[in-house]
């Protein structure tokens, strides 16, 4: 539970605690004046008058202790108003016990009344709080019992006339039998309630969790909205002022840097078509709710890729080397997808390895998976960056910017796909000597 | 344009084709033009040139770059009296709401416009905060 949370709790308890105080404060007041003065009943008026004057200067001194607490304005404030809450019951306690001792003692069966504060008390105090205030209502109530039986303090009687005259209040026997059914119920009713509440304060818990985890949710898929905004936007402003100055300078610009601007323009929106593409496509491989897997050829597969993407390296004098270290040549997933992993894989070793450089696919087969491990010698990723490399829109801070063809998107569609497989997807890195992607697919999920 | 001299303006963003395309306008509409991709080369550019104008991107490098260069050539006497118009995308972006903030010793500027701009209102702006006059909400 956070702590403004628990701020919250104990302050509704409060309130709900003074309000009540006043409504027992009016029906103490009119009882005892009735009891008092229409039925002649021997109890103790005045004791049970100062009762509702005691608990009048609890409320007013809660009222304003309350308020002290509340404006210091720290960042929390619930162990104050906690030690509030044990105070106000306390006193409850006390003045209740005072009360049934000006009213009959063990004869009036006011006592039920401790249930009250029990129940309460267990809605925010801890388990063993709450046993500690069961064992002061027990010492409460018996010393009451036999500080009057044994005749220490006075004994107010409810006996009235012939309908009720009784003392039970005088015969060890029954004083016994009170005490010791009352501290039993006591103890169960702590028991119960301190589960209760338990079990209550657990699922709330839960729910709370969820709600948040939810609320987190929201605020990464709102925040994906702006990155996602700002990526377009981008693009956009760059077109649209392009096109701007062309089509609203007329004759007055020269042709060439008219020409220019059309053909970044063009570019600018042929890189903002391939982001959407890459943003859709990310996001239809999280929708899928079920891949189409089935066995593959996974050597064959492999040999294709590095067939086609030749010419791509030698364009750059690149060394396209594959090392098939596989046992076996299938593989249970979706063929497309893993083939668009590593063509992903083995595009970025190309494009971010210099002239003459090297680039590695090498397939290993270990206890129940395969692994396929690009390398190259190209600049590497910064160590800084490393950790937000699959993040979506996310570019190592290296990386030229004009780098024309790159949507930031290439890694988390890989990433999605080697999770989407049960796999895994590893990365080591070190600056200007090269980069290793580790991907591994288990054999059958 | 009627001022007898060409006014200068330096264009701060970080987008490449940006810049060229807001240079090769504010050239062709009369205008001085000097450019700069971050807020370090905008510096420089601002002590060497004097502009008498600089269009600021607010989100460059990291978020409030443009505001952060904004700040340092108000402290510099030498450029505290130059116009700066703040550029920006979203309002989302910086978490701030621009308009309100015409004015404003934090963030000082004479004038914002909110990307993707069609070029004539950026004159306009342009034209506006040259002459000195208040914004007209």
């Amino acid at each position: 539970m956070n702590d403004l949370l628990k701020d919250s709790i104990f302050i509704t308890r409060t309130n709900w605690l003074i309000l009540h105080r006043w409504i027992t404060i009016a029906i103490v007041a009119v009882t005892t004046l009735i009891g008092g003065q229409v039925f002649k009943l021997d109890i103790n008026e005045f004791g049970l008058y100062l009762c509702s004057l005691a608990l009048i200067v609890i409320n007013l001194t809660s009222i304003y202790l309350k308020k002290l607490i509340i404006v210091q304005n720290e960042s929390s404030v619930y162990k104050e108003l906690k030690m509030l809450l044990i105070f106000q019951i306390t006193g409850d306690l006390l003045i209740l016990t005072i009360m049934i001792h000006c009213s009959g003692g063990i004869e009036n069966p006011l006592f039920a009344f401790y249930v009250f504060h029990l129940v309460n008390a267990s809605l925010f105090l801890s388990v063993i709080e709450t046993y500690l205030l069961t064992i002061l209502v027990i010492i409460f109530f018996s010393a009451l019992a036999f500080l009057e039986y044994a005749g220490i303090i006075p004994h107010y009687s409810l006996r009235y006339g012939n309908f009720f005259n009784i003392s039970y209040y005088s015969n060890l026997y029954s004083v016994n039998l009170i005490v010791g059914v009352f501290t039993l119920t006591m103890l169960m009713l702590s028991y119960l309630s301190t589960t209760i509440g338990k079990r209550l304060r657990d699922q709330e818990k839960s729910l709370r969790d969820a709600i948040n985890k939810l609320n987190e949710k929201d605020r990464i898929k709102n925040e994906y909205v702006i990155e996602v905004t700002h990526e377009v936007k981008g693009h956009l402003t760059a077109v649209l002022s392009c096109l701007d100055v062309v089509i609203n300078t007329g004759d007055t610009i020269d042709k060439t840097e008219k020409q220019y601007l059309l053909s970044r323009a063009y570019h600018r929106a042929k890189h903002l078509s391939d982001f959407v593409k890459s943003l859709l496509k990310l996001t239809r491989i999280r929708m899928d709710q079920k891949l189409e897997m089935d066995w593959f050829p996974i050597k064959d597969v492999l040999n294709e890729i590095i067939n086609s993407q030749r010419s791509n390296a030698q364009d750059k004098s690149i060394k396209l080397i594959l090392n098939d270290h596989l046992v076996l040549n299938l593989l249970y997933g979706n063929k497309l997808m893993i083939e668009e992993a590593i063509n992903n894989l083995i595009n970025n070793a190309i494009k971010y390895t210099p002239p003459k450089g090297e680039v590695t696919l090498t397939c290993t087969t270990e206890n129940n998976f395969i692994a396929l491990v690009i390398a190259d010698s190209g600049i590497g990723i910064p160590a800084d960056d490393v950790p937000r490399i699959f993040d979506e829109f996310y570019r190592a801070s290296n990386v030229v910017k004009d780098v024309e063809t790159g949507t930031g998107m290439g890694l988390s569609i890989v990433k999605q796909i080697v999770e989407r497989h049960q796999g895994e997807i590893s990365v080591e890195s070190k600056l200007g000597e090269g980069t290793k992607f580790i991907m591994k697919f288990p054999y059958k999920n | 344009m009627n001022q007898m001299e060409k006014k200068k303006i330096l264009v701060v963003d970080d987008d490449l084709d940006l810049v060229l395309s807001l240079k090769a306008f504010l050239k062709n509409q009369g205008f001085d033009v000097i450019t700069a991709l971050n807020k370090y080369e905008g510096m420089d550019q601002a002590k060497t040139e004097l502009p008498d104008l600089a269009i600021l991107d607010v989100m460059m490098t990291y978020a409030h770059e443009g505001f952060d260069l904004a700040r340092d050539m108000r402290k510099d006497s030498r450029l505290k009296d130059i116009y700066i118009i703040m550029f920006t995308g979203i309002d989302k972006e910086t978490g701030m709401n621009f308009k309100a903030n015409v004015g404003n010793p934090e963030i000082p500027a004479d004038g914002y416009i909110e990307k993707p701009v069609e070029l004539h209102v950026l004159l306009d702006e342009i034209n506006r905060v040259l002459a000195g006059e208040p914004k007209n909400e």
